[in-house]
């Protein structure tokens, strides 16, 4: 019996009310590992370019990691998968926190959701039973009360994945979230809409059953000879959370301000992860097995704002409603991170929509008359705020900025094209490409649109390493050389550890290649080449593309919106740097093994074991 | 002034501050933090920087005897 697994999957289908209990052979768990891999494996057998994201014929898949429940560091974690409502391609989230450890220690690797509830429902699972409970007290709830109101009644062991108000409405921005009001977010992807469709408010779980270790002995010695490397190297996540970066991410232009627009902003350290440690900052928030502790846990406690306790703002919602909407009211953006932790909505989607509105309303293609009297000014506070519960309860403009920044561009028309920022749909978290230039690529081929975490090339630039496969130093922020190929392997390095489940944080703790193969081995018992692994990766990252591809996706939409490409940020850290960006597609492809309409030929999917797996390769000839 | 200071990887490897880790160093009185990081040639933004374990303003000058940490940034979330 190999280790790391439960070996069980439920199988939940809402519109009939039941509930199955299916095994997974070794052969399928070690062609795609788990989490990411594993749930795309079964979102694609589950649905395709045709089914309806918002209908009950949509999965919603929730997938721990062969590491999820065990000591390995940073491994307490989970991955949400469905079609997306908001991009309609591709969708999935990794999300940290104790719901992932629970599910797991109540005997289940995952679940698979589908159809729909005739009545709002919750599911209760733990290591006895599973069961459908009726959910009409709970509907309405914002995700504190309902998590609250759910520990009152099973008890305070029991951990919460839900949706708010937002996912209700079925806003094309809603999350899900976790654990209450520590407030750990699968944010991106409109997949809080896919819960919503299914009349499902909330997944309840407690679980205290062990996951069994192939090899406990070695696995301990392994982590205790990596452990403080990885305390020491990450201590400035632990002081300041990831918060902590932002000033310095400004000083390279690296942070998103006034929507892409500007280079230089003087405010930035009025928001910083230094200022919220001298003023709110009441302690550390740490994922289940986290040595970095990099949440964190905030009160505010007078002025306008006071009340705000609980999870305070990370790096990309201090850029996204904070810089890239010029508000520069720290108390202020914690209040909003607040609201949308309690709605239910993406900070990075619902800043990037109102900073996107707001130059909208400066150039006057939105006047007031179409925001419903309001003044949608650059570093309004209470526009701001106003727009985030207009937007969860879809009330006049937020009907149309709850559809996100590309719907949003196509129902007003007319130039608000240019001011989306966007890829395939899914709009840019807080790093830029023309700091980075790696990232142009990985955003424009992220398989979920742009993503730096799926990405992930820009670990690399940074001070993550990956000796195994050639990056012993610091790689060139700029320039046009390597970056084809550093895409290709980061890109399948992250569907690696998204499916083991390991945060990317640790990579700058020294987890490399070589070590989550002595992990493989220690915790699951297997023998697996660094070629293995890497394949693997590579495995399921086109496994996503071909999904894609199902729906339509191509090399039309490798791209990156204009301004990105075109305007330079004209700041101290970039100057007039430019992303390179068709040379380096081009070269992208040919390493991927993809055609020139970036569609992976027949002969790379036969190599990855894609073609036996019963993909559809479609009518396209290669 | 007396004050303790001790640089963490992979400062430690920075050519231009190598022979303080874990010093004593001799400074004036009023020096802040901020300053602090710059008489090393460091970028005060790029470190995060504790007093007797602590998260202070950077404005605050420093005391005698505090002990002074500075940890590279990791940037990234």
């Amino acid at each position: 019996m190999i280790g790391g697994y439960m070996g069980k999957l439920l199988k939940i289908d809402l519109t009939k009310s039941t509930v199955e209990v299916e095994g997974i052979d070794e052969e399928c768990l070690r062609t795609y590992l788990g989490g990411s891999g594993l749930g795309t494996k079964f979102l694609y057998e589950g649905t395709d370019g045709k089914t309806d994201p918002l209908g009950p014929d949509n999965l919603l898949i929730y997938m721990t990691g062969p590491f999820t429940g065990t000591t390995v560091p940073v491994s307490g974690r989970h991955q949400i998968l469905a079609k997306s409502p908001l991009t309609g391609i591709f969708g999935e989230g990794d999300v940290g926190g104790q719901w992932g450890v629970h599910l797991k220690k109540a005997g289940y690797d995952g679940i698979i959701i589908t159809g729909k509830a005739s009545r709002a429902i919750y599911i209760y699972i733990d290591e006895e039973e599973v069961k459908l409970l009726d959910a009409l007290d709970l509907w309405g709830l914002d995700t504190f009360e309902t998590d609250k109101k759910i520990k009152e009644k099973h008890g305070g062991n029991c951990v919460t994945s839900c949706i708010g108000p937002a996912g209700e409405n079925q806003v094309l921005l809603a999350n899900i979230m976790h654990d209450g009001k520590d407030a750990r977010a699968v944010g991106r992807c409109g997949l809080g809409a896919v819960m919503g469709s299914k009349n499902l408010k909330a997944i309840v779980v407690s679980g205290k059953a062990s996951v069994p270790i192939a090899n406990p002995e070695g696995l301990k010695a392994s982590i205790r000879e990596v452990l403080p490397k990885i305390v020491e190297n990450t201590k400035s996540l632990k002081l300041l959370g990831t918060a902590g970066s932002l000033v310095m991410a400004a000083e390279l232009g690296d942070l998103p301000i006034r929507n892409w627009k500007q280079g230089n902003w003087n405010s930035v350290e009025k928001i910083s992860g230094q200022k919220m440690a001298e003023t709110i900052l009441r302690k550390n928030y740490y994922c289940a097995s986290c040595p970095i502790g990099c949440g964190r846990d905030i009160e505010i406690k007078e002025g306008p704002y006071a009340g705000v306790k609980g999870a305070g703002p990370e790096y990309e919602t201090l850029a996204m409603l904070g810089s890239n909407c010029l508000v520069e009211d720290l108390e202020a953006i914690a209040y909003a991170n607040e609201l949308c932790n309690r709605l239910g909505l993406d900070t990075i989607s619902t800043g990037a929509v109102i900073a996107f509105g707001m130059e909208l309303y400066e150039y006057g293609i939105l006047k007031e008359e179409d925001l419903d009297g309001i003044q949608l000014t650059w570093g309004n506070v209470d526009a701001l705020i106003k727009m985030v519960k207009k937007i969860a309860y879809r009330e006049g403009i937020g009907e149309i900025f709850g559809m996100g920044t590309k719907k949003a561009a196509e129902r007003i028309g007319g130039l608000a094209h240019e001011f989306a920022i966007h890829v395939k749909g899914l709009e840019l978290p807080a790093h830029d490409p023309r700091a980075f230039n790696s990232l142009a690529i990985g955003y424009a081929t992220g398989n979920r649109g742009a993503c730096h975490l799926q990405g992930g090339s820009f670990f690399f630039e940074k001070a993550a390493r990956m000796p195994e496969i050639g990056y012993t130093e610091q790689q060139q922020r700029f320039g046009t050389e390597g970056k084809g190929l550093l895409n290709f392997h980061s890109q399948n390095i992250m569907g690696i550890m998204d499916s083991l489940k390991l945060c990317k944080l640790a990579l700058y703790g020294g987890i490399d290649l070589t070590l989550m193969g002595q992990w493989i081995k220690d915790v699951i018992g297997w023998d697996m080449s660094l070629e293995e692994l890497l394949q693997t990766g590579e495995r399921i990252f086109n496994l996503k593309r071909m999904y894609n591809v199902g729906c339509g996706i191509s090399r039309k939409d490798d791209i990156l919106p204009m301004r990105i490409l075109t305007e330079p940020r004209k700041d101290e850290g970039t100057g007039d740097n430019l992303p390179p960006f068709g040379k380096v597609l081009k070269e992208y492809y040919e390493i991927r093994g993809w055609d020139e309409l970036g569609i992976p030929t027949k002969e790379t999917l036969r190599r990855l074991g894609l073609l036996e797996t019963g993909v559809e390769i479609g009518d396209y000839d290669h | 002034m007396i004050i303790k200071i001790k640089l963490h990887q992979p400062l430690m490897d920075n050519d231009n501050i190598i022979g303080i880790d874990n010093s004593i160093v001799d400074i004036e009185e009023g020096l802040s933090i901020e300053a602090l990081a710059k008489r090393l040639k460091l970028n005060p933004h790029a470190v995060v920087i504790t007093v007797n374990k602590k998260i202070v303003p950077r404005e605050r000058p420093l005391k005698e005897g505090d002990k002074v940490e500075i940890f590279p940034i990791v940037l990234g979330g």
